[in-house]
């Protein structure tokens, strides 16, 4: 489940990165940081990978994986600082 | 046969089931698409290409499920109208409360729970067109109509701020604002009161079917991609 979780999450991102122009591309790993004064998302880019995340989760796994409620915005740590919070995130959500 | 090649198009058509979403669902049928009609009630329309879909969109959860489902079976969504309305006319401060919830349910919230999850769909393939289908009656603000002309006024702001949202993925957003078509819900008005208005109108007649799959056309035709936030009203009314 958790290379699954992670190959959504680097889905969505590879698509972002695809569509800026070479020097404004970011490098992908566990630690990158998503959102907030370090991030590599604007908050359109945000939203664009929430949509992408939440439909490609709940084709995977057959069930809502909401990335944008009140839980998932007031979550601690916040989800969205970095690739690892997140992929923590949608795993605690999914073994519930 | 319609003159535009749509074979190669999903289009979702809300309220599909009778009036004028049955005609423009039929009208991207001639044209090769593959339709998906929403309604709450059974579709009467009849071809292959026909997927009808019974489903209240007032129903937030209801309409997640339809479009999960949606995106299984097709794949993708390329055009969405968002036609489902209902009309109560009544002077306003008799107009039942409840037919004025059932008008702000359908026509604002329904539109918006099926265009929200209907252009995540169409962000995954970088490419979209939502069409409102709006009323003459957020420019007229004819007397009885008060509620359901703010329900249209109110959607086809909506689709005007969606428009920026989304103008990056391809997707436009605009309105063909209708004036009067013979339908069911025209006909609960006073028929002297309709033939009244038609005549103050720059183009003194009821609108046809043509009327409105023009304009369907050139929202959805590939070449009016810098199209987006506009409304283009029938029979002269602005």
């Amino acid at each position: 489940m958790q290379e699954k979780v992670k190959a959504i999450i680097f889905e969505a991102l590879e698509e972002l990165n695809e569509e800026r122009e070479d020097d404004n591309k970011f490098e992908i790993n566990q630690d990158t940081i998503l959102f907030g004064t370090d991030g590599v998302l604007d908050s359109l880019d945000l939203v664009s990978s929430i949509v992408d995340m939440e439909g490609a989760l709940a084709a995977e796994f057959g069930r809502k994986v909401p990335l944008s409620d009140d839980r998932a915005m007031n979550a601690e740590p916040v989800p969205f600082t970095s690739i690892a919070t997140l992929s923590a995130y949608i795993l605690g959500v999914l073994e519930e | 046969m319609s003159k535009v090649d749509y074979s190669q198009k999903i289009v979702m058509v809300t309220g599909a089931s009778r009036g004028i979403g049955a005609l423009i669902a039929e009208h991207f049928l001639k044209g090769g698409a593959n339709v998906i009609g929403v309604a709450r009630k059974a579709g009467s329309l009849s071809n292959a290409n026909y997927h009808h879909r019974e489903v209240d969109i007032t129903d937030a959860s209801s309409v997640e499920d339809m479009m999960f489902e949606v995106r299984k079976d097709f794949g993708k969504l390329n055009i969405l109208v968002n036609n489902a309305a209902v009309l109560t006319s009544q002077h306003a401060m008799i107009l039942p409360a409840e037919s004025s919830v059932d008008m702000i349910n359908t026509n604002l919230i329904g539109m918006i729970n099926v265009t929200k999850e209907a252009v995540k769909v169409m962000k995954k393939g970088k490419w979209g067109r939502v069409i409102g289908i709006g009323s003459m009656a957020k420019s007229l603000e004819p007397i009885g109509d008060s509620v359901y002309a703010a329900s249209k006024a109110g959607a086809e702001t909506y689709l005007n701020v969606l428009a920026k949202e989304l103008g990056k993925f391809n997707i436009t957003c605009n309105t063909l604002a209708i004036s009067a078509f013979p339908t069911d819900m025209l006909s609960q008005l006073p028929q002297d009161k309709i033939q009244e208005l038609i005549n103050t109108l720059p183009v003194p007649r009821f609108a046809e079917a043509g009327d409105i799959t023009n304009v369907i056309d050139f929202f959805a035709a590939e070449a009016s991609a810098a199209i987006t936030a506009q409304t283009v009203y029938l029979n002269g009314v602005n």
